[in-house]
């Protein structure tokens, strides 16, 4: 297994794929990035990334049903694996522990 | 808008699909047009449109294109290809006789072409031998000649020194110049056309030293030899320290041997056979008037546009030292170019390869290659289908269309790799000897220091494995299990192809036996054509002026001797040609200075007025014979008298003679004109001797001269000698298209050997039904005969058409005026052709004859 330390568009995918629970798959994904976050994520950018994930083994993944704006085609969907809801627990609680270790707002300078 | 309109670009999802991994296709294309039908309601089409080509152009990257293989499959091919070596070798060996033919046939011309390329390639890759060879250069310079900017290949002496003091970037200078000398050693003379150089000569060129030290030519009264040389000079004695007495302009004088090289390469273009120290050359003379080849060294990263503009601060140099040779510039050229581009180079070193040679050669090459190729094609199409049961079983286990035709070329690669080496060995071990037998050349097969050959034997391979195995491959891989299965896959059916291929064959043996016929008789005749002068029994003395007299007295002594006549130039290998003038009309003609007996004891016959008049004083300065040419040419009439001017003199025409070749026939006739020279200028002596003693007089000649006392040695030559080198030629050019259209005839009834054998073999079966029924042999004959006479017939008309355009051709060129090719030559090539063609089909003829039907028919 690769390391586990994981980028930010990978975390990002990495809670969206959670966040739709059932229904991830690519341009959920890619829509649901939109909607939440207001950022253009490029279909390409997603697919590598949520290939990625699935061989670092954040997440497992199986053919699923087709819909007629596909062309009848399946979408392959993705869903989040316990070593993956570890790692963004992981990051999570890394980021708060920082965070919380941060000094009162308003006590830095901003100019010099 | 249209339903069309609303779906993604079609190209683009076309694309895709080509690109895609078959995998990850389903997933990705059902994304990308997901977006795109959601885009198109929230953005509209044209948006939609652009976004969906981006996304595949996105989505083209290695993660979606590779495709996945896995471990196993890839063991499995490993096997396949096992397999497929084993059933190769196999199958050739069960298939010996066409396998053999196969393999004989290719090597055959595949040494063929491989002569070729060597020729070629030393023909035009030249003085690439050196280490140093992309640093060395030929010194040049330009300057105007009657208005035009003319380029020549030497450097004057000063200018070469001061190149050798002080430019940045040049390492060393080598001069060198070509001179005759006459050489002595005991009482034996021998003529050598010596170099004169400076030592930097071995530093530079990559001569290898056998004996002595490179700094050799460092004293001036030491010499350095090649090899050859030194063994004619002194046999297998160690040459180093020997003595040997050189004549150099009027001076002799003793010197040392102190080097021994090896010969240069053959595709060298210095050919030093005896080298000298420089200075000799720049004795007693004003070194600005010399000039010499200058080649120059230069440093292993200098930039050579940069030396030679340093070069050009020279110019001003030469031009002041007040001559008439002024310089435009200086240049200079690569050693490997220089004989490549010595047509522009006035007085370089080397010479452009003729190219007729070489296209003949690469003619031939092709033309072998072509016949062996298609039968090839021929007979492996055939033998093929006789492993159609095979192919129907691999392909109903699953086998791919594409894994059968790698099957079929790889066994084909195994047979061109046995056809490769095995014409490896028939070039090293046969035909090498023999060409260069007949070409004079001196081509040496070393495989292993020869890193071209190597490059073309692959190519080779390569090309002849693919091109041969592509048809047959396709071909046999074509058919359905189904069809091979239930029996009636046509596999014998009429195969247009293979016919269409024989008769090419055919066309090509048609053309190369016309060549050898034609080639055999236009040497006949050459041989026997008249001279137009009687060349017999005359031996031909070369003598300085001073002994002419005392020569031809002794000579008269001799019983055998009918007469001598003298000239300075006569009928011998070198010509002067010089502008002469009648009136206003003027013409180059050939100038022939000889004593008044000259034309008489040449046999060159009178047609009007009369030889010279030893009597006649006049004769000596004013009097001319002329030949018929330069009478036509002048168009003048024989009953006038006429008056030329030569040379700024006046000559009165006394006599009209008879034409005579001077030189090849196909140089022709030019006009010539004999004057007189006095007694004591004459440098060569003509003896005229009794039938039949001629080689006797010679040898007494020799006495006679070394009785003499003179400085040189004895040099004399028959005058039935002096066109030999041209009789030579055109018989090696007999050998060479003899040999072709052998080898063209042997392949071609290869070729069709297999294919009347495989067909009679398919119709085996037919044929013992139809003995059995009572059908004559004649009759069964009849039937195979059928097959192929059209295919003869056509190929053999074609043949002569095309073959009398292109033997014409080579025929002019090599022997000037030559017979027409007659009806009876067009019959006889045919016929050879036809006989050849049909002893190869009665030999299978006779299988049929003496078969017991039975037997075939007992199988299953």
């Amino acid at each position: 297994m690769k390391g586990s330390n994981i980028g930010e568009l990978e975390e990002l995918i990495l809670l969206v794929v959670g966040v739709l629970y059932d229904g991830a798959y690519g341009v959920s994904v890619l829509k649901e990035i939109k909607d939440q976050t207001g950022r253009e994520v490029n279909i390409s950018a997603v697919h590598a990334v949520l290939n990625r994930l699935e061989e670092k083994g954040f997440l497992k993944s199986e053919m699923g049903g087709s819909s007629s704006t596909r062309g009848g085609r399946r979408k392959r969907n993705y869903y989040l694996t316990s070593t993956g809801r570890q790692t963004l627990d992981q990051v999570r609680s890394v980021r708060e522990r920082l965070y919380s270790q941060l000094s009162p707002l308003g006590s830095y300078q901003f100019s010099s | 808008m249209s339903q069309n309109s609303t779906k993604p670009p079609k190209w683009a999802d076309r694309f895709l699909s080509w690109y895609c991994n078959p995998e990850l296709l389903e997933q990705i294309q059902g994304d990308v047009h997901e977006l795109f039908y959601w885009r198109l309601e929230e953005e509209g089409y044209e948006k939609a449109k652009r976004s969906f080509t981006w996304d595949v152009i996105r989505l083209f990257r290695w993660s979606n294109i590779k495709r996945t293989t896995s471990q196993t499959q890839k063991t499995n091919n490993i096997a396949m290809f096992k397999n497929y070596f084993k059933i190769g070798l196999r199958n050739l060996w069960k298939q010996r006789m066409p396998s053999t033919i196969n393999i004989i046939g290719l090597s055959l011309a595949i040494g063929c072409s491989i002569i070729a390329y060597m020729y070629i390639d030393s023909q035009i890759i030249r003085d690439d031998y050196h280490e140093k060879s992309d640093q060395i250069f030929l010194g040049t310079h330009e300057a105007f000649e009657e208005g035009d900017l003319q380029r020549y290949g030497y450097l004057s002496l000063p200018i070469a020194d001061q190149i050798a003091e002080g430019f940045s970037g040049v390492n060393r200078v080598v001069k060198y110049s070509g001179a005759s000398i006459s050489v002595k050693i005991g009482n034996r003379g021998f003529s050598e056309f010596a170099g004169f150089t400076n030592s930097e000569f071995f530093k530079t060129f990559s001569f290898e030293l056998i004996y002595g030290e490179s700094n050799a030519l460092d004293k001036p009264d030491q010499i350095a030899l090649a090899t050859q040389t030194s063994k004619r000079y002194f046999g297998e004695d160690y040459p180093i320290g020997k003595i040997i007495s050189i004549k150099i302009g009027e001076e002799r004088k003793d010197f040392e041997v102190a080097a021994v090289f090896k010969e240069a390469p053959h595709n060298s273009s210095l050919k030093p056979e005896v080298l000298l120290n420089y200075s000799w050359l720049t004795k007693n003379k004003d070194p600005k008037e010399i000039n010499s080849h200058v080649f120059i060294e230069l440093d292993e990263n200098a930039n050579t546009t940069e030396v030679i503009k340093s070069f050009q601060s020279l110019v001003s140099v030469q031009n002041g030292f007040n001559l008439e040779s002024k310089y435009e510039s200086i240049g200079l050229e690569p050693i490997k170019t220089m004989a490549k581009n010595s047509e522009q180079i006035n007085g370089g070193i080397g010479r452009t390869p003729p190219m007729a040679p070489m296209v003949l050669l690469a003619c031939i090459g092709s033309f072998m290659l072509i016949l062996a190729t298609f039968n090839y094609i021929n007979i492996a199409t055939v033998m093929a289908t006789r492993r159609i049961k095979e192919i129907g079983v691999r392909k109903v286990i699953g086998g791919k269309r594409s894994q059968l035709i790698t099957q079929f070329l790889t066994e084909n690669l195994i047979l061109c790799t046995f056809s490769v080496v095995l014409g490896c060995l028939l070039a090293a071990g046969f035909f090498m000897p023999q060409f260069n037998n007949i070409s004079g050349s001196s081509l040496k097969f070393n495989i292993f220091q020869h890193d071209s050959l190597w490059i073309f034997l692959l190519g080779l391979l390569l090309f002849i494995a693919f091109v041969s195995g592509a048809y047959p491959a396709l071909f046999v891989s074509k058919f359905k299990p189904v069809k091979i299965f239930r029996g009636n896959q046509n596999v014998g059916g009429k195969r247009r192809f293979t016919s269409v291929l024989l008769t090419f064959q055919l066309i090509l043996a048609t053309i190369t036996i016309l060549g050898g016929i034609m080639a055999v008789q236009a040497n006949r005749a050459n041989e026997s054509k008249e001279w137009g002068y009687d060349q017999f029994n005359k031996i031909v003395i070369g003598v300085s002026p001073t002994y002419y007299q005392p020569l031809k007295q002794e000579v008269l002594k001799n019983p055998n001797v009918l007469a001598v006549a003298g000239s300075i130039n006569g009928l011998s290998r070198t010509w002067n040609f010089q502008p002469m003038k009648i009136g206003e009309e003027e013409l180059i003609g050939q100038v022939l200075t000889t004593d008044r007996d000259y034309p008489e004891l040449l046999g060159i016959p009178l047609i009007s007025g009369r030889y010279f008049d030893k009597t006649l004083v006049s004769d000596l300065n004013s009097s001319v014979l002329v030949n018929e040419t330069f009478m036509k040419r002048f168009l003048l009439d024989n009953s006038k008298d006429h008056q030329v001017l030569i040379d700024s003199t006046n000559y009165q025409i006394v006599g009209v003679l008879k034409d005579y070749y001077y030189s090849s026939f196909s140089d022709g006739i030019e006009p010539a004109v004999f004057k007189v020279a006095s007694d004591s200028e004459l440098t060569s002596l003509t003896v005229l001797v009794k039938d039949g003693t001629i080689s006797e007089v010679r040898d007494e000649l020799e006495e006679v001269w070394d009785d003499l006392g003179t400085e040189t040695a004895f040099s004399s030559f028959l005058q039935s000698e002096t066109r030999d080198g041209e009789f030579a030629d055109a018989r090696g050019l007999r050998n060479v298209l003899l040999f072709t259209a052998t080898l063209a005839i042997i392949l071609s009834a290869m070729g069709l050997f297999g294919l009347v054998s495989l067909n009679v073999s398919a119709r085996i079966k037919d044929f013992g039904i139809k003995k059995i029924l009572g059908a004559s042999t004649m009759h069964i004959t009849k039937e195979v005969y059928r097959k192929f006479v059209f295919i003869l017939g056509f190929a053999i008309v074609l043949g002569s058409l095309v073959g009398t355009k292109l033997v014409g051709l080579l025929l002019d060129s090599a022997f000037g005026e030559h017979l027409p090719i007659s009806v009876f030559t067009l019959m006889l090539s045919s016929l050879i052709l036809l006989a050849v063609a049909m002893l190869t089909i009665n030999t299978q003829m006779r299988r049929i004859k003496t078969m017991n039907p039975s037997e075939t028919l007992r199988v299953e």
